[in-house]
This record gives C-alpha cells, structure tokens and sequence, in this order.
C-alpha cells in the first residue's frame, strides 16, 4: 500500500497538541461540603494519575485518536494495487503466418481470427487483464498485459498477416514465460492450425486454448525457386523451380517465368494432390536481372504462388597481381571471365588494396599488406601474423582439408614441391594442406583481412602445371569474395535476416521493401544486416557504392500446406470445446407429440390427494387416453 | 442562629414539653432528693419491702400489725428517690453549619426541648459542646429557674472548627462527675470515628442516645459538573468530576455508614435517632424520642 498524499499523515501529528490538550487541568467550581468522608476517593482523577493509566482509562481520548488517525489516512489517499483474486489473464496469441492469408474462411483466415480474438477481449469482464502476441518470426507483444482493453483492442486491429512462416510454438512459449505459474491465466492461441505441433511442454498445458480458424486448403505453391549458372558458358544460366499441389483435387495452371517482365518459359502444368513436381529451366543472359516464377491460378494462398530470383549484375572481380613476373598466375587470372586483372611490379605496390577486390603478392614483400583480402604466394608481409620458422626441404604432403570451400574438387596428391617456408600461425585459421613439419598452404580469417598462404615458389613445384592449380585460384577467389559471384546468396527465406558483405567504405544502407517502404539497415564489421524480411519480393540495398538487390521468397513447405491439422483439445471449458445445444431455447414450445414416459409400478396404488394430481395430470397431458395406467390407477382409486 | 433565646420554642410546644419527663433505661444513684427512684431505701411515700428490725431503726417505720399477728418486729422499707442528670452533649464543629436550617440549629433546638424537659423534671442538666476536641459547655445543674441560662448558653453555640467525636467525648466522659442520661447530637462525620468517645461514655456507665442529625444535601446530594470539594472542617480539597458514578458511589459509602452507625448502637444498646436537618423539631421531639428518650 502506498499514499499518493503522504504529507496528509503529518496531521496526525496533531494528537500531540490533543493529547496535551486532554492533560490540561479541569477548571473546576469550588464547592465546600460538611465533610469529605462520605465522597469517593475520586473515581478517576485520582487512581489514574499516570500518562498511560489514565490513556488506558479513557475510551473518549482514545476514540478522538483513532478518529484523527482515520482522517489523516483518509487525506493521504491510500492506494493499494491488489491482485484481483478472480480477475482473468488473457493472452492472446494472433498466427500471423503466410498461411493466415488464405482465403478459405471469408475473407481470410487472419481476418476470422482477429474477429475472434477482438469478440474474446470484448466479452472479457472488468478487471481482466489482457495480452497481445504476435506470433511473427520473433513473437512480438503489441499490447503488455494490462487492464486496458482498448489498448488491447487496438493492438489486435493493427496486427497484420505476413509472408512468414510459422513461429507459433515461440509465441506460445514466450506467452507462457510472460505468465509464468499463474493458474488462472488463459492463453488464447488464434490460429490455422497449418502445421504439426510436436509434443512439448507448451502444447501440453492446459492453460492454453486453440483456437482454430482453417476449414481446408486447396493451394498450388512453388515451394522453391533457384537459378544456377552453368559451370561451362558464362551467361547460361539453369533456374530450378519446385511445384507443389497441397489441394485435395488435380490442379492444371499455367506456369510462367519471366525475367525482368520478359516471359522466358511459359507452360501449362497439371499436378495430382499432394504431388511435388521439379523442373529445370535452362535460359541465357547476360547481365542483372530479375526472375520472377508465377502460377497462373485462384487458390486460397497467393504468396506462395510467386517467387523471385536476383541475378547479379556481371560484375568482374578486380584482382591485382603484384609479381617480377608470373606466366602461371598471370594467365590463369586472365583467363577466368570474371576477373579483370591488373599487373604491377613490386616497386609500384606499396601495401593496401586499392580499388581491388583480392591482391595477389607473388613473392612480394611489401613493408604492411593492411586489411582486405589477400592471396600470398610465398611471401609473408610484417604484419601478417605467421611466423617463419625456416625452410621445408621436399616437403612430403600428408593430408589436405577437402571441406575448406578453397580445395573444393581439388586433388593435391600428386603435387611435388622442392622447398616451401615452415611456418606457425599465430591466430585463427585454416590449415588447408598439410605437411610433413608444417602447413603449406594455410587460410587465415581475422576480423578485417581474409587471406590465402601459399607457402612455396611456384617455380619451384609441379602445382601450376596440375589441373589442381586453377581450381584452387579459382575456389580461392570465390571464397575470399563470395558474394559476387555466387547467386543463392542473393536469395533468403521470409523471416531469415538479409546479411551481405558490404562494399568497402560503406556504412549507412538504406532498404527498400517491396511495399516501397524504406528502411535504414545497419552495417556492423562489414556486413550489411536487415532483419524484417516479413514480405515476399525483391529488396533493394542502396548504399553509396550503388545498389544491390535481394529476393525474399516464402519457400516454405509446411506453410504452403494449408490443411488444419487437428489443434490439441482444451482441456475442460476452452473455446474449442464442442457447442453446448440451448436447451432453454426449447423450453417455450409445444408438448404436442413429444413421449412422455411414466413408469407404471410408480404410480400404481397410489392413495389420496398425490393420486388424484397425478391423475388429472395425465388426463391433461393425455386426452385421448391411451395411457393403459389411467385404468390402472382408477383401480387404485377404487380400491380405497 | 435564633436571634434570642425566647426564639427557640413556641410557647404552645413548651406546653407540650411540660408534660414529659425523661425517661431512662437504667437507674442511676443521684445526688439529692428528687423525683427519680434510686437503689437506694429511703422515704418516700413508695412501700418497697420489709426487713427485720435492728437495734437503732427508727420506730416510727415499725409495723406494727405485723408485730401484733406475728408477735415480731419488722421495719418498712420504702423507695428513695433521687434525681437524674441529663447530659447533652452537642457537636459544634464546622460540619454542622450546613443544611438549612442548619445542622447545628437543629441540634440545638433538640437539646433545648431535652434540657427544657430535664430542668422542669427538676433534673440537673448539663451541656457539652464539642468542638476542636475540647468539650466545654455548662456543668450540670437543676431547677426550673435554670432554664433561661441553659436556653443562653445552647443560643450561644455557634459552629466553628473541627471535630475529634472521639477524643471530644472521652474528654467529657472523663470530667463528668456524675453519670446519667447522656444524649449525643451530631452528625458523625468524623474521619477518626466516633466509637471510642461513645465507648468511653458507656464505660462510666451512662445511658447514652445518640442523635444523628444530617442534611438534607448529605442524603441526596445535587452536586453537577466538575468541582473541586473543599473539606469544611480540615480544608482538605478532592477534585471531583460529578456524574452518576460519583453519585452512586456516594450513596452506596452513605448507606455503608449509617450501616454501620446502626450496628453500632444496636451492638451496644444505645438509642438511635437520625433525623434530617430540615424536618420540624417540634414532631421529632415529640413522636420520635417520645417513648424512648421521654415519657
């Protein structure tokens, strides 16, 4: 308990001047008597001589106290939040997944369950308290659990579906923490009930309730769309798209791929239920550009009936090769379609990047190689954290990393080395192949440098002249630099966060939604992040070193199947259990026709005044008389 | 106060008292001759008893008839009379200026009409008035034509001091030369008591009556509000705030007291008469003590 005027109680300090008031002599009236022997010693005045006797003693003081204490108290305006005993916790839980688009409830599945979850918070008593969860890819409380319905209220009216997948199990677990152990507490969970709910602790309470809102689904989704560049042709290109008819009846729809609005593909496609068709469509082109997959159909769920592909802008690799003079590196760089390469000596190169993308030292050492990526061949600037032990005569290969991205397809077991330098790294890293007293060739990853050591001259092996050599130039430089290069990593889930290495010198990033909204992203260690990926479409990343473009797609399986599955019953009273029939509603209505069953040996030899009523009951109830017991019971009667 | 001593009584009541005499439950010895029978044989004209005669009785008491039947000398004996002395001892203390009329009036009215009675009864009559332990007073005398001075002296008693019953009544029974009829008049509002006093009195073997004369306000206080209550005779003071409880416990200490005068004089065999200070004299004179002190 708490006052809201606290200063009020200092009245009560006023007791002071009464209790001292209430010690003040009594003026008294001087009365002469014949003689004191027949008064009483005093009553009172005498026996209670001491303060806290003469306290005791009198009730009158005490009542004066007591009623300037209640109005002290009642000026300080006390207030006291108390936990209602019988006042409810309501949490409502609100699926705002993909799949509450579809539009098999009119108009949608997420439009019913609003429409339920505002009908709950309206019917809701004084008192109540109420919560509001979003159950996007992070449950998201809109509304904190309060008193205020018509907060509650609003948060339910501007909760919006999205092209998520399904975190329901989240939201019902951060309901359930939010509410800890209180048992009176009730969570509402609206949902389709569009996925299968594994069994765990959250599903098993009894506290929450479904609700749900799905009837059925008849959907056609594409449940994945990638495109591929060819391994031979630099502008051929494979786009790998999965069909899925999730509907109870065959579908046939037309299926069309555009790129940049232009048709590439188009083709009428039939698919029995619950049938999974994948098609490989091969197309060329050079340069960006947008695919868009589409399904030309009315179904229940239409995010799923779209899905985008962003391929990049031909944009080359800058690759800068310091060397005296190297004919393998030189013409193996020169002949990957997407380098362009720039050659300088050792004294034009003074350290740093540039505007490269990758630097290639060819047994340069220069004074300070700085932050980038790197590829150093038998070199080790000053400030890269290797240490040079020495030399390796003839070192003998023992084993190399066949999952390191850089010795993808590579075979490293035929390459014969004269001499190579022993080293120790002296921070994090890979070593990619090993030999007998060192690693040779080693990847080192710090925060801001990523680079390659290649620990041998390569006039002194057999390594360019194997098929191995251009295979690791070539993995090295996709590793060192992936995203230009590689097309899924332009591609995310719905929900997932958007991270791409950023240029260099970028920090600020803007992003527009496909909805046209535009967002401030945030650059941390080089990465662009962006984390509210709630539609489908093509992103846009606008940056001061010029834009880049992402597509989100739902591909997502589970949420393109709209079948219900069976919600867990509610135990006891929940909303979910069945309809109770309004048997009042039939109260007022005719007994014509209905049976009325009377138990014969009931009513036989029945006496007096009980036979007479229940006779005449019968009589009203049955006219015609076809009751045998009427006859019966006369008998009875006659009887006595 | 009476302003004179002719105040006192009615004549028509005088009348009344003239006709009483004083009565005495036990027979004392007397100094002279009077009216009163004694143990003693004397000459009366009362036959008491005879005796057998003895060298030296005076012939003239001889029966002779008897000496004729019975050829044997025998002396009438007869009853001697003598007189009674009548002691009035009234309180004078400050307590008993209250009532109206006062308490002290009253008392003196009383010993008056008593004293009136004894003088024409040609007893001796004697005064005491306590007042500040001493009695003084005026020494018992006899004959009619005393009556005028002891009206004097009871019309010059005035209240004034306190009371010691106790020490003022030893004090008179010590001094008295003659033991008789002794009548107390007083209120008995003694912090000490009164026991000891009239327990000396009755050691010398006096008849003793006590008159309890009380006030009016005494009885049935009206006391209101809060007061501080001032002791008439020591001063003493007791604050006192008067509701029905000061009231009750006042009746309930009353009642104990006159309890307790009563056992008293019951337990010793001494008359009892309480009056209230305002009822007439005259009719407690003559119905109250009638029979009991007077005949």
């Amino acid at each position: 308990m708490s006052f809201l005027a606290p200063f009020a109680l200092t009245l009560f300090a006023l007791s002071v001047p009464l209790v001292l008031l209430y010690f003040l002599k009594v003026r008294r009236r001087e009365r002469t008597v014949s003689s004191l022997l027949l008064w009483p010693t005093s009553l009172r005045d005498r026996e209670a001589s001491t303060f806290f006797q003469r306290l005791h003693r009198d009730p009158l003081l005490l009542l004066q106290l007591l009623a300037l204490l209640a109005l002290a108290l009642a000026l300080a305006r006390p207030v006291a939040t108390v936990m209602g005993q019988g006042a409810r916790k309501v949490v409502v839980v609100l699926d705002t997944s993909a799949s509450m688009k579809a539009r098999d409830v009119s108009p949608s599945r997420f439009e019913a369950a609003r429409a339920g979850a505002a009908a709950l918070v309206r019917g809701l008593g004084e008192g109540a308290e109420v919560m509001v969860i979003e159950a996007g890819v992070q449950p998201k409380v809109t509304a904190a659990l309060a008193r205020d319905r018509e907060r509650a209220l609003a948060a339910i009216r501007a909760a919006q579906a999205r092209d998520l997948p399904t975190r329901i199990q989240e939201a019902v677990r951060t309901a359930r923490a939010l509410v800890a152990a209180e048992p009176r507490a009730e969570i509402h969970v609206f949902t389709d009930g569009a996925f299968t709910l594994p069994q765990s602790p959250d599903v098993a309470d009894p506290r929450v309730r479904w609700v749900g809102v799905g009837r059925h689904g008849q959907n056609v989704a594409i449940t994945s769309l990638s495109i591929r560049k060819n391994y031979y042709g630099a502008f051929d290109y494979q786009a790998f798209v999965s069909l899925v008819n999730y509907s109870v009846e065959p579908q046939t729809f037309g299926f069309r791929l555009e790129l940049d609005g232009k048709s590439i593909a188009e083709k009428e496609v039939t698919l029995e239920p619950s049938v999974r068709r994948s098609m490989v469509l091969p197309f060329s082109h050079s340069g960006g550009g947008t695919v868009t997959a589409r399904l030309r159909i009315d179904d229940d769920l239409a995010v799923d009936n779209t899905a985008y592909a962003v391929l990049p802008p031909p944009r080359k690799i800058a690759v800068l090769l310091v060397s005296a003079g190297n004919l393998f590196l030189e013409k193996v760089l020169r002949t990957d379609p997407q380098v362009s390469l720039e050659v300088r000596t050792p004294d034009q190169y003074q350290g740093g990047m540039g505007d490269a993308d990758v630097v290639v030292l060819d047994s340069v050492t220069p004074p300070r190689a700085g932050p980038g990526r790197f590829i150093f061949v038998n070199a080790v600037p000053p400030d890269v954290p290797l240490e040079v032990l020495g030399r390796l005569e003839r070192p003998t290969i023992m084993d190399w990393d066949r999952a390191h991205p850089v010795m993808r397809h590579v075979e490293f077991a035929k390459v014969t080395i004269e001499d190579a330098m022993r080293i120790r790294p002296l921070a994090a890293g890979r070593s990619v192949v090993e030999a007998v007293g060192g690693s040779l060739i080693y990847a080192l990853e710090e925060p801001d440098r990523k680079a390659l050591f290649i620990g041998f001259d390569l006039f002194k092996t057999d390594f360019p002249l194997r098929i191995a050599f251009p295979l690791v130039l070539s993995n090295t430089l996709r590793w060192l630099h992936p995203a230009g290069l590689d097309q899924s990593s332009f591609q995310f889930a719905a929900g997932q966060p958007i991270l791409l290495p950023a240029p260099h010198g970028v920090t600020t990033v803007t992003v527009t939604t496909p909805s046209g909204r535009a967002v401030q992203g945030r650059v941390t260690r080089g990465m662009v992040s962006f984390t509210e990926t709630d539609e489908t479409g093509i992103y846009t990343l606008s940056t001061s070193r010029g834009e880049t473009r992402v597509a989100v797609n739902l591909a997502d399986a589970d949420e393109s199947n709209l079948v219900p599955h069976p919600l867990p019953a509610a135990s006891g009273h929940g909303p979910a259990a069945a309809p109770v029939p309004d048997y009042l509603a039939q109260l007022d209505g005719n007994v014509r026709g209905l049976k009325i069953g009377l138990p014969r040996e009931y009513f036989e030899n029945l006496t007096g005044e009980t036979a007479s009523l229940i006779a005449r009951a019968v009589d009203r109830l049955d006219p015609e008389k076809h009751l045998p017991l009427h006859s019966a019971k006369s008998r009875a009667q006659s009887r006595f | 106060m009476p302003a004179t001593r002719h105040a006192f009584f009615t004549s028509e009541f005088l009348a009344q008292l003239e006709r009483l005499s004083l009565l005495s439950r036990r027979v004392f010895r007397g100094r002279v001759r009077g009216e009163r029978r004694s143990l003693r044989r004397g000459h009366s004209v009362e036959f008491c008893d005879y005796r057998a005669y003895g060298v030296g009785d005076d012939l003239r008491y001889v029966d002779w008839n008897i000496y004729g039947r019975l050829d044997r000398l025998h002396v009438k004996l007869f009853v001697d009379e003598e007189d009674l002395c009548l002691h009035l001892i009234v309180d004078a203390s400050a307590s008993m200026n209250f009532g109206s009329p006062t308490k002290l009036d009253c008392a003196v009215r009383i010993a008056a009409a008593l004293g009136f009675v004894g003088l024409v009864n040609l007893e001796r009559v004697g005064v005491g008035v306590l007042r500040d332990r001493v009695a003084e007073g005026w020494p018992p005398t006899r004959g009619r034509s005393q009556v005028a001075g002891l009206l004097d002296v009871l019309a010059g008693v005035g209240p004034a001091g306190g009371t010691s019953l106790n020490e003022g009544l030893g004090n008179y029974a010590a001094r008295a030369r003659q033991a008789g009829l002794a009548v107390v008049i007083s209120d008995l509002l003694d912090p000490a008591g009164y026991e000891s006093g009239v327990r000396a009195l009755l050691e010398r073997r006096f008849d003793v009556h006590l008159v309890h004369v009380l006030a009016p306000e005494e009885m049935n206080p009206e006391l209101a509000g809060d007061l501080r209550l001032v002791d008439s005779e020591t001063g003493e003071m007791r604050e006192l705030s008067m509701d029905g409880d000061a009231v009750r416990a006042y009746r309930e200490r009353l009642r104990q007291f006159l309890e307790r005068v009563e056992t008293f004089c019951r337990t010793k065999e001494i008359g009892y008469h309480r009056l209230a200070s305002d009822a007439p004299t005259e009719e407690f004179v003559l119905a109250q003590l009638r029979g009991r002190v007077l005949v």
